[in-house]
């Protein structure tokens, strides 16, 4: 059932009220068009008789033979209605026998009138018949109009009572359906939590016997009342219900079967969850597991807590990876920190000893060159050179080793006026080698000063160095900008860089050219590469023989300017 | 030129434990304008007992320039600048910091320990025997020293 068959007991009732409705209408029609036709009947036998009643007194009054004809004529017609009459009205059939009677009197009186036209008695009881038969007509009338109002009433009645069961009926069938339909609901939502039930059975039976974490809920006084199949497996229970009434005390080890209950309870009392908590769990075997554990307090239907349930994830393997990842980064740091440490104390420490013997071979070479024989001048001289030599490069692993060592916090930084700096600083190179340097507006970025200004001062000292004889250098400092960073480029006119050095030249101690050609370490773009990653950035170079280079870097936006 | 110097050497304590830099320095000073005489400590304790006059010491002169390494053994730089600086009869003898330290808190200590002044060792010789000179040319020819100081 449903709200379907409503519908049709609906219209199968409308039918049948229709239909009454229907047979009720048609049986007035019915009716009113017999009394009309009675009606009809009646003014027709009326105006017959009226029209005898005038023969008669037209007879009476010239004795013109025509007149009788005249009525012979009428009173044959007149029989004809009230034959009409008789068979429409059974009840008032006494009345037309008189009728009847009167009218074959008058026929004998109008025959005798013929003979006898003078005979005054036989006028007058022929007027008399005629007088009577008239009233008789109205009074048969006046009974056949009693007689359709009665009627009328009677099936207004009729009618009226038919309407008022119907109503009744109508009304009766509602409220049954009404009542039917109240207990097909009932059932049906009995039926509906039948079926949820069945669902939260299954949905719950599932999460408790297949989950593979461990899933338990516990009563106020922390005993198990329902655990998955995983964790009774944990406590070396084959079945769940095993556990049911027991506590962490049964399983575990203090502290933390000490510590769950003290959380547990905590949560009861407050109502406060704890949430991904790191439980170190204590065997009575001696070994330990790790779990990672969210407890929530365990609500009835009206929000009253009535105990707690929780989820733990054995995470021991995962803890033991960690505890390892961890120890491997430490040891990973300590031993970066060493080679830091080591960097600039062996940069440090070598400076001194080499200042000796680098001294000593110049105060050779001032002494004695010339002294000794021409091997010895080359040799000396070699012994300085190589001296010198070193001394620079030992300098520049020292800075290298400084950017991380000597690093200053990273801060909103006017690059305009740290690259303005930088131009002063290099203002004897960039005289000496007639350079014209121009730059974009800079903006503020997010670095360390010092190094910013090493950062311009190395890239600007490479694009004046890297120079092809006689040709002024033409540098270019650039900015855009590309999400939160902005992206710096330096760009020269000198001798420019093959595709295939771009990733060597960035490394330590690295050249493409001779020393010959262009002194230098090696160190200064290493440096470079150094702070951008120091800053989180990226430094890259776009270049071809011969045709300049162009060094681009990227720095985050100073905090506060990124749109 | 400052009288005094006129009438005797200057006499100057280097306190250096390292041979090679002893010898630069006598190197520098050998052929200064200024007659002086150059005397060396090679440690901490040893040029506390030069400047105190104790022991080996006793009749030395007393100094006009203390030119102290930093990186001594037994008694480092730094331990002796603190006790010159509070020995009220040291106190007024300049203290040049001559080392190949240039860590900021080395610099920042020796000052805050009323170090007369700091100075980083030039690793080329060219430049050590130029600051040598600058410092006897400073110290002896530019720079007022109190007459009370002296001997």
């Amino acid at each position: 059932m449903g709200i379907r068959p409503k519908v049709h007991l609906c219209v199968f009732f409308a039918i049948i009220s229709a239909l009454c409705i229907a047979l009720s209408l048609g049986w007035i029609l019915q009716f009113s068009n017999q009394q009309m036709l009675r009606g009809r009947a009646q003014d027709e036998a009326n105006t017959t008789l009226f029209q005898m009643a005038t023969c008669v007194h037209d007879y009476l009054g010239s004795h013109d033979p025509k007149y009788a004809t005249l009525w012979e004529q009428k009173n044959a017609l007149f029989f004809k209605h009230i034959s009409v009459l008789k068979k429409n009205f059974p009840g008032d059939e006494d009345l037309l026998v008189v009728i009847r009677q009167d009218s074959i009197k008058a026929k004998l009186l109008f025959a005798h009138m013929k003979d006898f036209p003078g005979d005054a008695k036989a006028a007058a009881d022929l007027h008399n018949a005629a007088r009577t038969i008239t009233a008789n007509i109205s009074m048969l009338r006046s009974a056949s109009d009693r007689v359709f109002l009665k009627s009328l009433g009677d099936a207004c009645l009729l009618i009226l009572a038919f309407v008022l069961v119907i109503v009744c009926v109508m009304e009766i069938l509602r409220r049954m359906t009404v009542t039917l339909h109240h207990l097909e609901q009932q059932s049906s939502a009995r039926r509906q939590a039948e079926e949820a039930l069945t669902v939260e059975r299954y949905l719950m039976n599932n999460l408790l016997e297949h989950t593979p974490d461990h899933v338990y809920f516990k009563n106020t006084k922390s005993q198990f009342i329902r655990l998955s199949r995983t964790l009774a497996e944990h406590f070396g229970l084959k079945n769940p219900a095993d556990a049911e009434g027991k506590t962490d005390f049964d399983f575990f080890e203090m502290p933390h079967s000490g510590q769950a209950f003290d959380d547990e309870q905590g949560i009861i009392t407050s109502g406060e969850p704890v949430i991904d908590k790191e439980e170190r769990e204590d065997w009575p075997d001696g070994h330990v597991t790790w779990a990672s554990t969210t407890k929530v307090p365990l609500r009835n239907d009206l929000g009253n807590i009535v105990g707690t349930f929780g989820i733990s994830r054995d995470v021991t393997d995962k803890k033991a990876a960690l505890d390892a990842l961890q120890v491997t980064m430490r040891k990973l740091e300590i031993s970066n920190k060493e080679l830091e440490n080591f960097a600039y104390i062996a940069s440090h420490d070598l400076q001194e000893p080499l200042r000796m013997v680098s001294s000593f071979t110049q105060m050779l070479k001032k002494r004695y060159a010339g002294k000794l024989d021409s091997d010895a001048d080359e040799y000396i001289g070699f012994a300085v050179d190589g001296a010198k030599r070193m001394q620079r490069l030992l300098n520049d692993l020292l800075e290298y080793s400084r950017v991380t060592s000597k690093a200053r916090p990273l801060a909103a930084t006017d690059a305009e006026r740290v690259f303005t700096e930088t131009l002063d600083n290099l203002q004897l190179a960039i005289e000496d080698a007639h350079a014209v340097i121009t730059h974009d507006p800079l903006p503020r970025v997010l670095a360390d000063e010092v190094q910013l200004m090493q950062l311009f001062q190395n890239l600007l000292s490479n694009a004046l160095k890297f120079q092809v004889d006689g040709v002024a250098p033409i540098i270019h400092v650039g900015v855009r900008a590309e999400g939160a960073r902005w992206i710096f480029s330096v760009r020269d006119n000198g001798i420019g860089i093959a595709e295939e050095y771009f990733s060597q030249i960035f490394l330590i101690f690295q050249r493409v050219r001779t020393q010959k050609e262009y002194p230098g370490t090696g160190v200064g773009l290493a440096i470079c590469s150094k702070i951008v990653e120091r800053h989180e950035g990226k430094i890259w170079v776009e270049s071809e023989p011969g045709k300049g280079t162009t060094f681009y870097f990227s720095l985050k936006k100073a905090p506060g300017e990124i749109e | 030129m400052n009288s005094v110097f006129d009438a005797r050497p200057i006499e100057i304590l280097l306190v250096e434990d390292n041979p090679g830099d002893v010898r630069l320095t006598q190197e520098a000073l050998s052929d200064a304008k200024v007659r002086n005489n150059l005397h060396i400590a090679g440690n901490g304790e040893e040029a506390m007992d030069f400047l105190r006059r104790k022991g080996k010491f006793e009749g030395v002169a007393r100094p006009d320039l203390v030119l102290l390494d930093l990186n001594l053994p037994k008694k480092n730089g730094m331990e002796v600048l603190d006790e010159m600086k509070h020995d009220e009869t040291l106190r007024t003898i300049p203290v040049v910091i001559l080392t190949t330290s240039e860590a900021e808190r080395d610099i920042s200590k020796a000052y805050n320990s009323h170090a007369n002044c700091y100075i980083a060792k030039p690793l080329d010789l060219d430049q050590f025997v130029k600051v040598i000179k600058t410092i006897e040319a400073f110290w002896f020819s530019i720079v007022k020293l109190p007459q009370g100081t002296k001997e």
